[in-house]
């Protein structure tokens, strides 16, 4: 990533960047970066912040203004923008990280690990903006070692191992096991369980798993926080049946 | 004039040195270019010579296609930082120290003016030059280290708006803590010099005779003193008709209002000091000398001095110092006479009066036709100004004469200057006209001094004897005292900012500081390379480190000859070799000793827009090729690596 932005040099070949070579400035006109830690100048506050951004775009006042108000709103900043940026938590750190990435309206973003650091709501909030970002036409570039997130916002990935691209493809097709097939059906009676199995083993076909799939975590977690501020003072009994009761 | 360094013209100055800065762009940028060729070649190999290339244009593109509202955000960013370190902390810091200047600071001292301006302008000086080092030196490596570059390159930033940005930004703080401090000094030494006299009319004693006034009543001259403050008191005067003056003392008078009460009784209330705080306009001539057979040459004689700033005339004898001021007009001089000041050496071969000054005497002269008249004989006064008027009247003089000079070539001829003739009648005249009879058609005159007492001698240079042509603003002279300051902490800023494109904080705090300090210490670096610090010694290797040394070593003095052994030769050549990088070193740092303007404010002289706008021009001179190798340094940095 730091090759594409001409942060670093490369010790053999060339790289390009909207035809341009990476060591052009004016290619970074169209390139929005997030970078791994949101380094960021912690005495300056948000509005600040992207004000500052937005001049080295060479931005109108008039423009600016408008474009910082929007994106403070967008990463749910508001309440925050006055405070320097040293008072801020990770997550709205890497939030205002974010906005300062698109504060040119970028045709590029690249995003370096986007959701590290950041407690569950956090990366489904940073995911959340990532699809967004996508529904709005934007190429997003993001690098990251938590492939469950990967696996959840990117439409295409390409694995690095020591420096070399060892696989590329479209998440789908690449994750897709062709040689095993999955059901999926809502509150199977006992019947329609033994006639399935039936038919199954007349056709010779061995059931490698049978039973109820497990959601992930990051649901479990983002559902009880969703029921929780819908109704406060809910307990949990520790069922392990993914529901609490009311006490 | 105290200030004892030959002051550059902006109209003879600028021209060479246009060409001097030139040829060290080119040198620097070719040199620069060679490196940056090789280092291509080791990187790429046969596609050196395109890479170089794509390098250069992109480079010099990069420089020229600067956006303002980057480099204003890049300037705020910096002032913003600033700020936020607490810099104005030094101004409290300033404060406090003028808080307790009073007790160090000795106002009875025989010119306490220059001992406050000096302290404030000195303090404020070393203040802000650190300041700004110390900012300096942290604000790019700071965001290095801290990986906020990151960000900031990822934008459309050329590196030379990220170089020039934050050397604006810095300028900007420090022209706040200075203006800041001018703001605070000014007060500071016009209270600290304040205080006044009480005058006794019972003390004063009659004067010469009585007088009739004009409406028919006595009028009776007085003289006495004044009380003495702050170890000094002022010769104290009333004329006839009982007007009041306090003749000047330690450089300063006082303004008096009398009062009168109901029953006749007058009181004398002395104003706060006046003419201390000055900002005088010199008009300096050239000078030549004469010798003591009446041939015109350079320089005086040397009367042993190692130092050679003043030649010398011998007394009593043809020797004279002849300055010539060109271009004066009447106009220019609105009253009778045309003040002159002089601040003359004096070398006694013997004591005589020691409480005495040696005698001297004043003449002028007309270029064309060689008409000159004595004007007056004068007492020197050695390490202060001696001021005197030349009248536009001239009805006192002596010695009435047409004075040829000539020129005594190497081959033994001797050239005498052609001089129109003079009316012979013109020499009987009991009245002259200064600038009728003694200014040439080109409006040149000519002032000779001599010494008149056998055996001693005066000692002169250029700007020792000058036409004062009028006052300016002290406050505003004060301000162009700090502005000096603020040329120097541009020049450090500058090196700070540049030498950290490619340094680290430590690095960067230690060759900014030895960069400062062999700057204001540049004239001396000069002297040592060039030998002029002790002149007629056969080589400069002598102030060499090795010869130093043995010399401390061994007790001998610099002008002590040492044995010449095998020894000594290999020591100095070795302080040869360390002498050639000191005499590269002097054409690498800036002149920074010459930026500074706090002797002139501190003894009273007018900073000239000349002399400002040869110091600008030379700030800017550096802080362009600064710029452009600071935009290069960190162009060719990989700052992510």
């Amino acid at each position: 990533m730091k090759l594409l932005l001409g942060l670093l040099l490369p010790t053999s070949g060339e790289v390009y960047v909207f035809g341009r070579p990476a060591t052009d400035v004016s290619k970074n006109e169209r390139i929005g970066y997030l970078p791994e830690e949101s380094y960021l100048y912690r005495f300056l506050n948000a509005e600040e912040t992207l004000d500052f951004y937005g001049r080295l775009f060479n931005m109108p006042r008039s423009v600016r203004r408008q474009r910082v108000a929007d994106l403070i709103e967008m990463v749910g900043l508001t309440w925050a923008k006055k405070r320097p940026l040293k008072e801020y938590s990770k997550g709205m750190t890497r939030r205002i990280g974010l906005a300062q990435a698109l504060i040119n309206d970028p045709d590029l973003i690249l995003l370096d690990e986007p959701t590290s650091g950041l407690d569950p709501i956090g990366t489904r909030e940073m995911k959340d903006l990532i699809l967004r970002l996508r529904d709005q036409g934007k190429t997003v570039v993001m690098c990251s070692h938590l492939l469950a997130d990967v696996q959840d916002v990117c439409d295409r990935i390409g694995i690095l191992y020591q420096g070399e691209l060892k696989e590329l493809g479209r998440v789908d097709q690449l994750l897709a096991m062709r040689d095993v097939t999955e059901i999926r059906v809502p509150r199977m009676s006992p019947d329609a369980e033994a006639e399935v199995k039936a038919v199954l083993a007349k056709h010779g076909l061995e059931i490698l798993s049978w039973g109820n799939p497990t959601t992930s975590l990051e649901h479990l977690f983002l559902r009880i926080i969703r029921e929780s501020e819908e109704h406060p003072g809910l307990r949990v009994h520790g069922r392990g049946d993914g529901h609490a009761d009311r006490n | 004039m105290p200030i004892e360094i030959e002051l550059p013209q902006l109209s003879t100055w600028i021209g060479p040195a246009f060409l001097a800065w030139l040829s060290a762009a080119l040198g620097l940028a070719t040199l620069c270019g060679l490196i940056g060729f090789i280092w291509c070649l080791l990187l790429y190999g046969r596609r050196a010579p395109q890479r170089f290339w794509d390098l250069l244009r992109s480079g010099v593109v990069d420089l020229v296609l600067v956006s303002p509202r980057r480099i204003g955000a890049l300037a705020w960013l910096t002032i913003k930082e600033a700020f936020g370190r607490k810099v104005t902390v030094v101004v409290l810091l300033f404060c406090v120290g003028l808080l307790f200047a009073g007790w160090f600071l000795d106002p009875t001292s025989s010119e306490p003016h220059r001992l406050y301006l000096n302290f404030v302008l000195g303090t404020t000086n070393y203040l802000v030059i650190l300041l700004v080092i110390f900012l300096a030196a942290f604000r790019l490596p700071g965001d290095i280290q801290n990986k906020t570059i990151f960000t900031v390159l990822t934008k459309p930033v050329r590196t030379s708006e990220i170089v020039t940005g934050q050397i604006l930004g810095l300028i900007a703080v420090g022209s706040f803590i200075l203006g800041t401090m001018w703001i605070i000094s000014y007060p500071f030494v016009v209270r600290g010099l304040y205080h006044t006299h009480a005058v006794n009319p019972a003390d004063l004693r009659p004067l010469g005779e009585p007088v009739t006034l004009p409406d028919g009543s006595q009028g009776q001259a007085l003289q006495g003193w004044t009380e003495p403050t702050w170890g000094h008191r002022h010769r104290f005067f009333v004329d006839a008709n009982g007007n009041p003056r306090v003749d000047m003392e330690r450089g300063h008078t006082h303004s008096v209002r009398v009062e009168k009460s109901a029953d006749g009784k007058v009181t004398y209330r002395l104003g706060g000091p006046e003419g201390q705080l000055v900002a005088r306009v010199p008009i300096y001539g050239s000078l030549v000398f004469r010798d003591r057979n009446g041939f015109d040459v350079e320089k005086g004689i040397s009367v042993g001095d190692e130092w050679t700033y003043r030649s010398y005339i011998e007394g009593a004898s043809q020797a004279a110092a002849i300055w010539t001021f060109k271009n004066l007009k009447p106009e220019e001089f609105p009253g009778d006479t045309i003040p002159i000041e002089m601040n003359i050496g004096v070398f006694r071969t013997h004591k005589g009066d020691i409480e005495r000054g040696i005698l001297g005497s004043l003449s002028v002269r007309n270029p064309e036709n060689g008409l000159m008249v004595e004007l007056q004989v004068f007492e020197s006064k050695e390490f202060s100004i001696l001021a005197l008027d030349i009248p536009k009247k001239i009805t006192r003089f002596s010695s009435v004469r047409v004075e040829p000079r000539k020129i005594k070539h190497a081959n033994g001829t001797i050239e005498y200057v052609s001089l129109k003739p003079v009316d012979p009648k013109v020499l009987s005249q009991k009245e002259f006209d200064l600038f009728r009879d003694f200014r040439s058609s080109d409006g040149t005159i000519e002032i000779w001094i001599r010494c008149l007492e056998s055996g001693q001698y005066f000692g002169m240079a250029k700007p020792d004897l000058y036409i004062r042509a009028g006052n300016r603003s002290f406050f505003l002279n004060l301000f162009k005292g700090y502005f000096g300051i603020w040329l120097q902490m541009v020049l450090a800023i500058g090196f700070g900012v540049t030498l950290s494109t490619f340094l680290g904080t430590p690095v960067t705090l230690v060759s900014t500081l030895g960069v400062t300090i062999a700057g204001m210490a540049h004239q001396f670096m000069r002297q040592i390379v060039t030998g002029e610090l002790y002149p007629g010694v056969e080589t400069p290797a002598r102030f060499g480190p090795i010869e130093s040394f043995i010399r401390l070593f061994t007790q001998e003095g610099v002008m002590v000859e040492i044995p010449r052994t095998l020894g000594l030769t290999v020591a100095r050549a070795i302080d040869l070799v360390f002498l050639a990088w000191l005499n590269l070193l002097s054409y690498i740092v800036p002149p920074m000793d010459r930026l500074g303007f706090i002797d002139f404010v501190a003894y009273g002289y007018n900073v000239s827009p000349s002399l400002l706008a040869v110091n600008i021009i030379t700030v800017a001179g550096y802080l362009v090729l600064l710029i452009v190798a600071g935009h290069f340094f960190l162009r060719s940095r990989e700052v992510a690596a």
